[in-house]
Formats: structure tokens, C-alpha cells, sequence
């Protein structure tokens, strides 16, 4: 499968936070041919191995999506939304969503015609508390179809844009995914020394929680998170983001020094740009639970450029993507075993 | 008797890290019931009934001892204590409550009555009054790092439902120490932790967890209520049945393990009520992510006014709540 064929395919899978069973199993099948071992652990992750006889090295994206539940329903048969992870109540008026009730249904989530407006409610934002999935049933059918707890999935667009960008939405982090995918399928054919465990891991919207119970499972020697950053849009301040034309390797004092340095040294050996970023506390990121699983694992982290983030058009650069996949392999296929005694030189 | 029991572990003294008043009232109920119990060195009270099937799997029950409280800081000249806060107790929860010392001596919470912004007050405006005219006659009763907590107040509320403070999460304890009771033949082992520091962490049953290794993760613990006048969310209501969770900001529960709670409901005849929580968490988030991931759940009681002296439930949820996990130790 070609990398963006990839990542067309899972972006529109559903795999909401704690409940990512389905999008599991399609990484699973996609990765298996690739590697040696491939599990699905009890949090969802699954848990690629690709064997060598030198250090484990741990890489982690994660698979699960942001999305809504239904909290409540009304008496006119509305359903009140509560979040799984970050949605911004601001982009959700206009978008049709999928209720996954007994049976996936179709809904919208509408606004208040600007006409109906007081001038005063003009000037505010959307809250999620006043914002309701419209089914168009009446209250008895919906209760027949519908419990709190019932997940919301956004909907799934693949817009390819000029100028290599395409927008869909999860590239935060199945972007990432799909860099793993890319680099198991350039490693057939690159010989590496590492023991390597690409993990797609799940929950990492809700607090990072996939990464911590699949790195005590594996037990890495060294961590690689891979994650989204922010790519420049107007407005945004330019210390918070980043080209989208190149990957980002962060640093800072979640991220080890030494690991950082060889993963841009392989990235200089093999001509693939790197832009650089500063984390100054925690990255929010599968890196800050890698490297503090168990006793401790060195972790870098390096991330793709997108924009607009946590909406339903994350939008990325193609090229970027593919370059991805390459300096993974090229990191994987340069891990030794000195590298262990080098950690603090 | 449910009541009997809830009543008996209410009114001992608990706040979290000194809980064991409360797992000397569990031993001394259990005693002669279960297989084995024994305390860890963070204080949980550990439990286990063995079960009957050969494949028997190992779940672990948590229901925290430990309640909120008050810790003195500072001994003021005048005799009055400073103190911050254990867990989540707010200022306007606890204004004007009567407290208690572990030794009995009770105080008063006062927040400060003379202040310019009474709508910012903090625990910096609490004091409590223990009826000392002097620093000295003050240090006499009490030290700093000495902890208080709401005193013992159970109420009958109504024909079916109950206040108390500390019912978060003594209700539970309840509902675990007669799960332990009355189970009897069930096919899986019952590990039953009556765990501590919830209120500080979830950091009691992050331990016993990873000691016991368990296959499968339940909590008990109360839940918010969604059924007074301008309070809607959760949409929980007492009296209507315990509720089986299915996120809040410490875990969403294992979709597996939430199915089993629904099916032992039906299977005991419960109606039960389902539970989206925005905020707070439980043992659940902990056990889940213990080793290598626990498949886990929580099974709710609902319950009004938590954090405050008259935190109220309904004995028809905890009677249904017993039932359900009478049949969830048989089918899971």
C-alpha cells in the first residue's frame, strides 16, 4: 500500500480514545506482513516487532482520534455532547458526524441562524454545552437507538490540496502511523542491528495513558515518540510553529541530548532537512510516559508540521510525510549497541 | 445488614494516609469470611476470597478508605490553627462544619467572616477553632501535620437514602466487605483492596495493582448526580439504580469489562444507570494502567453534595450495587 493510501484508509476508520478496537485491527493487519511479531495488548496498542539482535528501540505513534459522546438526551431528542480529548466547540456548527448508537447514524450538529442572533450573542463563541447532534428523529426512536456513552465520530474528508498538501482529518497522529508504516516497508530491505517495536499506541488524547502500559511491555533501551507539531497559518505566533516542509526534532529537558544528536546526524548523513524546536517543560506528547517507563528510556521526539490541528482538516505536506519514513528507517537501521555507553558523552 | 455495615465504617477516622481506624473495623468484619487479608506498606488493606473454577481469574475490587480533611500548618499565637487541604475540601464546603482529631478533639472550621471579597475566598481565610485561648494551651491538644476531618454525622434522609460524611468512599467499603461476606462458591478469586491515598492520587491501589498483577479491574466508588434543580450533568440520578461508568478524566473503562457489568445487572435483575463524568476519577484510572494495562471498570453509586458533610445516597442503589457484584465475581 502507498503511504497516503495508507493514511486515507485509517483517518477514516473509527478509533475514538479507549475504544480503538477497530482502528487497532487495521494497523495489525497492515503492519504484520512487514515485521516478525505483532500483538495487541490489553490498552489497545499494538506492538510491532521487527527482530535484530542489538538494542530494543521503541517507536510510538499513537492511533486513537479525538471525537464527542453523548451525555444526555433531551426531550425534543437531542443529544448533548461531552469530549473524548481536545474538540474545539468552535469548529463543530456545519459538520456532520456519525452517532455510533445500536447502528452507525448520521447526524449534524447545527447553530442558531445569524438572523435569531441577539447582538450580544454575536460576539461569543460556541460552547459544547449549548451544541446538540440533530438526528432528525423524535425522542422515543432516538432513545431506541441512542445511550449515554455513545461515541461521535467527526466527519472524514480527503482533500488533496495544491502544492503537495492534502487535509483529512486524525493526521494527529495516524500521520505518524503511516511514517511507520512507510518505514517498516523501507527496512525489508535495510539491514539493522536494533530490536525494533514500532508501537501504534492508543489514549494519547486523554493523558498519554497506551504509551505508558505498552512501554513496560516492551521494555525499550531507547524511545522514539513521533507526534504532530504546529505548521505557520496567519496569526499564529511564529516561536509556536514550524515549515511544514520538513520534519521538527524537538528538544529540551524531556527530550535526551545525545539521542537527539544521533537522530540529527542521520538525518545530515542522508540529506533529510530537520527543523529544530524548543519544548521548554513537558511535550504533551507518547515521549514524556516512554521516557520515564519502568527505570527510565532515553527518548527523542520528532514531529510533522500540520495545520489546524484538532480539526477536520489537519493539512500536511506529502513530501514531508514520505521523509518521514525514510529518516525513521535510517535511525532504526543506525541504532548499536555503543550507543548505550555514549548516552552521556 | 448493608446499613449496619456502612454505619459501623462511616464513623471511623480515615483521611488519607492515616486509614488504618478503618481496616481495623474491616478486619474485624471480615474476620473468619475470606482466605487471607494483609496490609501493604502504603496501608491498603488487602483481601482475597479464592474462587471455584479451575481457570479462575483473578479480580481485583478496589474501594478507597481514606476521606478528606484538613491539615494543620501553622499554630497562631492566639490558639487557632492554619490548615491546608487534604484531597479536594473546599472553603465553602467546610466553612462553619464541626471537625475531629484523630484523638476525638473536635474543632470548628471557620472562614474568615471580616474580608473585603467574600466571593475569592481561599483556604488561606480558614481557621479552625479548636476553643484554645493561647498558642501554648493550643500545642498541647494539637501539632502541625495533624489532620482533621468532618465528624461523624449519619443521617436518615427521607424513607430510602442517607447523609453522611466520609460516604465517599465508605459506602463502598461497604459494598466490598459484604461482596467479601456473602460471595460464596463464585468461580473467580476476589482481590478485595480497600485502598488508601484516593484522594491524593489514586496512589493506594497504583500499588496494590502492581502487586496483585490482577486479569480484571473494578472500582466502586460514588459518583456526582445530575438530579437537583439547576444540576443536569452527569445525567445520574439517585435512587434510580447504581451506574455503570463509562469515562471520566482518570480512565474510559475497558469496553469489555463495561459490557460485563451490563450483563451482570441484567443478570441480578438491576437497573442500571450509565456515567459520563467530566471531571474526578477513581481507582480504575490506576489499576488500568498498572504493568502492562489491566482491562478495568468502576461501578458507581450515585451520590449528591460529594465532598461536603452531608454527602447523600440511596440504599436501593447500594442494595442493587451488591447484587451486581455478587454476579460479576461469577460471570466475568
Amino acid at each position: 500500500m502507498h503511504i497516503e493510501d495508507f493514511l486515507r484508509e485509517i483517518t477514516a476508520i473509527r478509533g475514538l480514545s479507549g475504544d480503538e478496537a477497530l482502528v487497532s485491527a487495521f494497523v495489525k493487519e497492515a503492519f504484520a506482513p512487514l515485521c516478525d511479531e505483532i500483538t495487541v495488548d490489553k490498552m489497545n496498542n499494538v506492538i510491532a516487532r521487527k527482530k535484530g539482535p542489538g538494542p530494543k528501540v521503541m517507536f510510538s505513534a499513537h492511533l486513537d482520534e479525538i471525537g464527542l459522546m453523548v451525555v444526555d438526551i433531551e426531550k425534543d431528542g437531542c443529544l448533548r455532547l461531552g469530549n473524548v480529548g481536545g474538540v474545539d466547540p468552535r469548529i463543530l456548527p456545519g459538520q456532520r458526524v456519525t452517532v455510533y448508537g445500536r447502528e452507525p447514524l448520521l447526524g449534524i450538529i447545527g447553530a442558531k441562524p445569524p438572523h435569531l442572533l441577539t447582538d450580544e450573542d454575536r460576539k461569543k463563541n460556541y460552547l459544547r454545552e449549548d451544541l446538540y447532534v440533530d438526528l432528525g428523529f423524535p425522542y422515543e426512536k432516538v432513545k431506541e437507538l441512542v445511550q449515554i456513552g455513545d461515541q461521535v465520530q467527526l466527519e472524514h474528508r480527503y482533500v488533496e490540496l495544491k502544492n503537495d498538501q492534502a487535509a483529512v482529518k486524525t493526521c494527529d497522529d495516524r500521520a505518524c502511523v503511516a511514517i511507520m508504516y512507510q518505514a517498516l516497508k523501507l527496512l525489508q530491505n535495510i539491514r539493522h542491528e536494533a530490536d525494533l517495536y514500532f508501537v501504534a499506541s492508543s489514549q494519547e488524547e486523554v493523558g498519554c495513558r497506551g504509551v505508558m502500559t505498552a512501554a513496560f511491555g516492551v521494555d525499550p533501551d531507547f524511545g522514539v515518540a513521533l507526534d504532530v507539531c504546529h505548521a505557520a497559518t496567519p496569526g499564529a505566533p511564529g516561536w509556536r510553529t514550524h515549515k511544514l516542509d520538513s520534519l521538527v526534532a524537538s528538544m529540551g529537558p524531556y527530550i535526551h541530548p545525545v539521542l537527539r544528536r544521533k537522530l540529527t546526524e542521520v538525518a545530515k548523513d542522508n540529506n533529510i532537512a530537520l527543523q529544530t524546536a524548543v519544548v521548554p517543560r513537558n511535550t504533551s506528547t507518547d515521549a514524556d510516559e516512554l521516557g520515564r517507563a519502568r527505570a527510565g528510556v532515553p527518548t527523542v521526539l520528532l514531529e510533522l508540521p500540520l495545520k489546524y490541528m484538532h480539526t477536520t482538516v489537519e493539512t500536511f505536506n506529502r513530501n514531508t510525510l514520505k521523509e518521514g519514513g525514510r529518516l525513521l528507517a535510517q535511525f532504526a537501521a543506525a541504532v548499536s549497541a555503543e550507543w548505550e555507553d555514549e548516552l552521556w558523552t | 445488614m448493608l446499613r449496619d455495615t456502612l454505619q459501623t465504617l462511616l464513623n471511623a477516622y480515615g483521611p488519607s494516609g492515616s486509614e488504618h481506624a478503618v481496616a481495623e473495623k474491616v478486619r474485624e468484619l471480615l474476620e473468619g469470611h475470606v482466605d487471607s487479608m494483609k496490609t501493604d506498606a502504603l496501608g491498603n488493606l488487602i483481601v482475597e476470597k479464592f474462587g471455584a473454577d479451575e481457570n479462575a481469574k483473578t479480580i481485583m475490587v478496589s474501594a478507597h478508605m481514606d476521606h478528606i480533611g484538613l491539615v494543620v500548618t501553622n499554630i497562631e499565637e492566639n490558639g487557632f490553627l492554619r490548615v491546608g487541604a487534604v484531597g479536594g475540601i473546599s472553603p465553602e464546603l467546610v466553612r462553619g462544619r464541626k471537625m475531629v482529631f484523630q484523638d476525638g478533639l473536635p474543632g470548628i472550621a471557620v472562614l474568615e467572616p471580616n474580608v473585603k471579597n467574600k466571593a475569592r475566598q481561599d483556604l488561606s481565610d480558614l481557621f479552625v477553632d479548636i476553643g484554645a485561648e493561647t498558642r501554648e494551651e493550643a500545642e498541647k491538644l494539637v501539632s502541625v501535620g495533624d489532620v482533621c476531618v468532618y465528624a461523624p454525622d449519619f443521617t436518615y434522609l427521607g424513607k430510602n437514602r442517607v447523609a453522611s460524611p466520609a460516604m465517599d468512599d465508605r459506602c463502598a467499603c461497604a459494598l466490598l466487605a459484604e461482596l467479601l461476606m456473602y460471595a460464596d462458591n463464585q468461580k473467580n478469586h476476589i482481590v478485595g483492596v480497600f485502598s488508601t491515598q484516593e484522594e491524593v492520587g489514586l496512589r493506594g491501589a497504583g500499588v496494590a495493582a502492581y502487586a496483585i498483577e490482577p486479569d480484571i479491574g473494578l472500582a466502586i466508588d460514588v459518583t456526582a448526580w445530575g438530579d437537583t434543580p439547576e444540576t443536569k450533568l452527569p445525567a445520574v440520578k439517585l435512587g434510580k439504580g447504581p451506574a455503570v461508568k463509562i469515562m471520566d478524566r482518570s480512565m474510559i473503562a475497558t469496553p469489555a469489562v463495561r459490557e460485563k457489568l451490563f450483563e451482570a445487572a441484567q443478570a441480578a435483575g438491576v437497573i442500571v444507570q450509565r456515567e459520563v463524568l467530566a471531571f474526578g476519577g477513581t481507582d480504575g484510572g490506576a489499576i488500568q494502567l498498572s504493568r502492562a494495562g489491566v482491562p478495568t471498570g468502576t461501578l458507581s453509586i450515585p451520590c449528591r453534595y460529594v465532598h461536603s458533610a452531608n454527602e447523600v445516597i440511596d440504599m436501593r442503589d447500594m442494595e442493587g450495587a451488591l447484587k451486581i457484584l455478587l454476579q460479576f465475581v461469577d460471570l466475568a
